[in-house]
């Protein structure tokens, strides 16, 4: 298995709508239906020591749009969604952009 | 010096009527006791005198000798229970919390240093280690009786058997994971930034000590270890679908 990063270092998101990606290893951290290690840092009340960033509020919300009190099940599984990071070389490369760049480059020329 | 055994004078001294009489339980208990009190003085009287029969040279060299292989076979029997051979010797150990181990990097790593069962979960201080045996007897008892002879009844009991080390973890400051991992050697710019920090706030001031923060390093997390976060709905999906702990 590929090294996973570990730079602690917040990566910009390609689009406001991405998850977030895990800028460090989560490597043997143990996320099933008895135990999700993300929260041992990522739960509101673990945030101050850990001073981890705290799970978005979104997260709590259950699919009738009713927030709980904590992370909703449907919002468990972390790395449905998020994921770290392996530093290596595509070997295609990627052709999106930004709607920064996209609007830059289509907007008309001004005078 | 002759074994007054069976006297019926000294046994009869105690059953008089007048020691019913005398005041106070102590009192009583100390007159009642006279037979008892008697014989010990016997005996010890045999232990002060000289031997008869046995030579000097037999008794003080011969005692020496069987004090070395006394000493010798316990010292090997104590150490051939601390080994992880020994542990999973028994299908409690090596069909559940054996397999866990073998995942972690305290089993396998690129260096190939690893930890076995007694390093981490028996002190290696001569003191504390035999304080240790004679808790652990406890298991020998749990063997005999099957309380863990399934892997159903290892996951109903896996909470309190893993609350107990965290327990003694916690009372001895970490003290089994110090023998190997010390703060004082520890390079922190060698560390990611995050386990950098945590370690400056938390460990190097005293505040937590190792499994504060590294329960689970070595096995599975248990049902319960990390409740906060999840929540009753989760739990209740949880114990429903009845999945987990595989």
């Amino acid at each position: 298995m590929l090294p996973q990063a570990n730079t602690d270092i917040r990566e910009v998101r390609n689009y406001p709508e991405q998850p977030p990606v895990i800028p460090h290893s989560i490597e043997a951290y143990q996320l099933d239906s008895n135990v999700n290690q993300c929260l041992s840092c990522h739960a509101r009340a673990r945030t101050g020591e850990s001073q981890a960033p705290m799970v978005s509020i979104t997260h709590f919300m259950d699919r009738d749009g009713q927030f709980l009190a904590s992370v909703s099940p449907r919002r468990y599984f972390c790395v449905q969604c998020h994921v770290p990071q392996s530093p290596v070389k595509p070997p295609i490369a990627n052709r999106f952009v930004d709607i920064d760049a996209l609007l830059s480059a289509t907007a008309p020329a001004r005078k | 010096m002759s074994l007054q055994r069976n006297d019926p004078t000294t046994l009869a001294g105690s059953l008089q009527a007048g020691a019913r009489n005398v005041r106070g339980w102590a009192r009583r208990l100390w007159q009642r006791s006279r037979p008892l009190r008697q014989r010990l003085l016997d005996y010890w009287q045999i232990l002060i005198s000289p031997s008869q029969t046995l030579s000097l040279g037999f008794l003080s060299i011969g005692g020496f000798l069987a004090g070395i292989a006394f000493w010798g076979a316990f010292n090997t029997a104590l150490e051939a229970t601390n080994t992880e051979t020994f542990c999973v010797s028994c299908h409690e150990m090596r069909d559940n919390v054996f397999q866990e181990l073998k995942t972690t990097i305290h089993y396998s790593n690129r260096s190939g240093v690893r930890a076995t069962c007694p390093d981490c979960h028996v002190p290696h201080a001569w003191t504390h280690k035999i304080a240790r045996k004679i808790q652990a007897s406890k298991e020998v008892w749990g063997k005999l009786f099957g309380s863990i002879t399934t892997r159903e009844k290892f996951l109903d009991k896996r909470f309190e058997l893993a609350s107990h080390e965290w327990e003694r973890l916690q009372a001895n400051d970490s003290l089994e994971c110090r023998n190997c991992h010390a703060a004082i050697s520890m390079d922190i710019a060698r560390q990611s930034q995050r386990a950098a920090s945590a370690h400056q706030r938390s460990l190097f001031t005293g505040q937590k000590t190792c499994i504060d923060c590294h329960k689970g390093i070595a096995h599975r997390l248990p049902k319960g270890a990390y409740d906060f976060g999840m929540t009753q709905e989760t739990a209740a999906l949880r114990d429903f679908l009845q999945v987990g702990d595989k």
